[in-house]
């Protein structure tokens, strides 16, 4: 059989040509219906218009703020890069809650704050609360030196644009003024422009005016054309180095006490994983004060960007309002505050419309993790919003093991492999009824490339340095190459094992297992992930979390010291659950059960939490 | 600007949903939605309710980033709508594949075409659809992944499966 055979079977699956005349009658006139007649037939609406927004080289100054100036703003500002932060709340808060006599440096009378309600409101990935601000005069440093407006529109537009834009620049400008032309002379409504600016705090209200840089760290400040609007973004190496928005008697805000909001590490758009395992937070400090009668807003909060060091962020606001305000914070950190990945409203509240949904849960809203009783203990399950498909996590990998790759026995993976890389018996762990049980292993290793891209992924086609030629060459054996039959750009390779000699020298620096196993003619499905890489474990599919950060389970199945988190909903009409732990020694267990029900769910939970197949329900 | 996570290419393309997109978009995807659904569903009627589901959701979209998209979206809404059909209590009985195959042709077929699509129809949902997007669709894994919501690598591994299973021997010239 091949592709024309396919081809002539299922030409013959078709819609006969009365029903789909039928059909396309009844969709038109539905159209009519719901779009009130002619306001979407108006001619050429459709007529494409290509945006060409190529990436180019790095010009002097880009290089300049990614070598060194501005390597803050780089490396806070494009985090959505691909940059995994790691966060140390108590370092922040040492570091960054202003001395004592800067919160007494009080020059300007700040509003009476003794009745005054601060704004409070639980977002997708954490809460924000608005605290009291003081003004300080105290001395810092700033970014100074200007960067001239052709290098700022590119550098903003070429590198930032897609997520950190948050007003208006003169590139975009020309950018939207030339798909606004293009709609008009066809007559068009100018509903995909507004799809095209949604997302920015600042819409077209603000405009970047100007980038300062140093040698540690850079400043953007976004104005209106009338002045009476503003907005200064600050990212350096250094706490002390900032540009505020001075207020009228001179000095800036600070906030009055330790910071009182807080959000996860979850950047689901780029880096597509949620370390739902002891996940880590941020603290930040966000608020308003109203100020000779201009409302001026400062928010404080700082990243560990793992090599990248800690960096220190200061946003300023001058009369914008509260939502632009905290959407700018929003951008800045990289933090999913606004909706729950597009299914719920921001508070998780409402469930939007139905043509949104997609594996969606049965929730109207997205309730508070609850306290679940179990044969085997109390499990605090986590709410999860949806379960889904994941699609940028691709290339983490140069070894790929499934149970349908064709090698010799003793090159293949079994469930004893992944426990002695767990130290998990998972034999006696899993449900001895579910019986149909298959086994993946994926690898990734230091310098090992398919085609030299950042990703590191696939299996390198040249020797490495240190390479054996002899071993080399019988490594082209165990190369997954059904592939090579696709067009160029799509060639793709794997290694479909690593217990070959030619990794003997080889450094793995990230591995995950997994065993997926389902009842026998049954719904019921389990599946055992062990990897030490929250990149790898997330490749396939993922649980989404409503309520953000998980919270933990405590004393489940007896066990005191060691953290579990648990998920679960009913997604479509079946029961799921995900639970979580770490092994102590950078290593990770996943659970993740399909129509088991919670006891089920729970005793192999149980099995594998505390490693005892002996243990009895609590 | 990427007009989603599978564009690198830095270049957007934008079409506003009108009457005449609609209609274009019916005509050359109405049939691949319906084989999309009815490889899913197992049920002619349900699958033509299906592609009335899709079009419908269709124009309540207001732009597509292109036509492809508008096709990975078609893809991914016919997929989505046909595995929520078989969740929910629409589907109860089970019709036997060739009284479907039967009632779903529109023209006589071949002993090998006859056993060729009853052999894909037995694919477990996720590798059924991918070979029908790869093979008969002519899509690339690349366009594959961004329509289905996962991983280049996934759909690779599921094209490799899906031929392994189907015992489909493709020459290289053939692909």
């Amino acid at each position: 059989m091949n592709r024309d055979t396919f081809r002539s079977a299922y030409d013959k699956l078709a819609l006969t040509d009365e029903c789909k005349s039928e059909m396309k009658a009844k969709l038109l006139a539905n159209m009519d219906q719901q779009r009130g007649g002619d306001f979407y037939d108006v001619g050429d609406c459709h007529r494409a218009r290509e945006i060409k927004i190529t990436r180019r080289k790095r010009g002097p100054l880009k290089t300049a703020l990614f070598a060194g100036s501005a390597a803050a703003a780089a490396a806070g500002l494009a985090v959505g890069a691909g940059f995994w932060l790691n966060r140390n709340p108590a370092e922040l808060q040492h570091n960054l809650t202003p001395p004592l006599e800067a919160r007494t440096a009080e020059t300007q009378t700040v509003e009476a704050n003794a009745e005054k309600e601060y704004f409070t409101k639980r977002y997708a990935s954490g809460t924000m609360t608005f605290q009291e601000f003081t003004v300080s005069t105290r001395a810092h440093s700033q970014p100074e030196e200007a960067v001239p407006k052709d290098e700022q529109a590119d550098y903003i537009s070429r590198e930032i644009l897609e997520r950190y834009l948050l007003g208006m620049d003169e590139e975009f400008d020309k950018w939207i003024n030339g798909l606004r032309e293009d709609n008009e002379k066809a007559g068009c409504e100018a509903h995909d422009i507004e799809q095209v600016i949604a997302g920015r705090p600042l819409g077209d209200e603000l405009w970047l005016s100007d980038v300062l840089c140093s040698g540690s760290g850079t400043a953007f400040t976004y104005l209106s054309k009338d002045g009476t609007k503003q907005v200064n973004i600050s990212v350096s190496d250094d706490p002390d180095e900032f540009l505020p928005i001075t207020l009228p008697d001179g000095g800036y805000l600070v906030p009055a006490g330790e910071y009182q909001s807080s959000f996860v590490v979850c950047d689901y758009t780029e880096h597509g994983y949620y370390q739902f395992v002891d996940p880590e937070t941020f603290d930040l400090a966000a608020g308003s004060e109203e100020i000779g009668g201009d409302e001026y807003f400062a928010a404080v909060f700082a990243f560990d960007c793992a090599d990248r060091g800690m960096k220190y962020y200061r946003l300023d606001g001058k009369n914008i309002t509260r939502e632009q305000f905290i959407g700018c914070v929003g951008k800045a950190a990289a933090v999913n505050l606004h909706d729950h990945y597009g299914y719920y409203s921001d508070d998780g509240m409402n469930k939007l419309p139905p043509e949104r949904e997609q594996w969606n849960s049965d929730c109207p809203v997205i309730p508070e993790a609850a306290v679940e009783e179990t044969m085997w203990g109390e499990i605090r399950v986590n709410v999860i919003a949806n379960k889904y498909p994941w699609v940028n996590s691709s290339y983490h990998f140069n070894v790929e093991y499934t149970d349908s790759n064709i090698i010799p026995e003793e090159y293949r993976y079994s469930i004893k492999d992944i426990t002695e890389y767990s130290g998990i018996d998972l034999e006696k762990a899993l449900p001895e009824d579910f019986e149909k049980r298959e086994v993946s292993y994926f690898a990734r290793y230091d310098g090992m490339s398919f085609n030299n891209s950042e990703y590191g992924w696939g299996a390198n086609k040249e020797m490495l340095p240190g390479d054996d030629r002899e071993q080399f060459d019988i490594s082209r054996d165990y190369i997954v190459n059904d592939y090579e039959a696709l067009s160029g750009e799509e060639e793709c390779s794997y290694y479909t094992t690593d217990k070959i000699e030619y990794f003997s020298g080889k450094t793995r620096t990230g591995a995950l297992y997994s065993v997926e196993c389902r009842s026998d003619g049954e719904s019921g499905l389990i599946k055992v992930d062990v990897f030490d890489d929250w990149e790898m474990f997330s490749r396939e599919t993922r649980a989404l979390f409503g309520r953000l950060p998980a919270e933990k389970t405590v004393g489940f199945a007896g066990v005191e010291d060691k953290s579990l988190y648990v998920g679960g909903n009913v997604l479509n009409g079946n029961e799921y659950y995900i639970g979580g732990f770490s092994t102590g020694d950078g290593k990770y267990v996943v659970l993740q059960a399909e129509n088991t029900g919670l006891d089920g769910f729970a005793e192999v939970l149980a099995k594998l939490f505390t490693n005892n197949f002996e243990a009895v329900p609590q | 600007m990427r007009c989603c996570l599978n564009c690198r290419k830095g270049v957007v393309i934008l079409i506003g949903v009108n009457k005449e997109t609609v209609s274009v978009l019916f005509d050359e995807n109405a049939d691949m939605v319906y084989r999309i659904a009815l490889n899913i569903v197992k049920n002619r009627e349900e699958a033509q309710d299906i592609v009335m589901d899709v079009f419908t959701a269709l124009i309540r979209q207001e732009s597509f980033a292109d036509g492809g998209h508008a096709k990975a979206w078609l893809i991914r809404a016919a997929q989505n709508k046909a595995l929520n059909v078989m969740n929910s209590s629409r589907i109860r009985r089970n019709i036997p594949l060739d009284e479907l195959l039967e009632s779903a042709l529109s023209a006589p077929v071949t002993d090998s075409e006859h056993e060729l699509l009853d052999l894909v129809m037995r694919l477990p949902d996720k590798l059924k659809t991918t070979v029908y997007m790869y093979y008969y669709e002519d899509m690339t894994a690349a366009q594959i992944a961004e329509a289905l919501q996962i991983s280049e690598n996934t759909v690779y591994k599921r094209l490799e499966r899906g031929r392994s299973a189907l015992k489909i021997s493709l020459e290289e010239d053939e692909v």
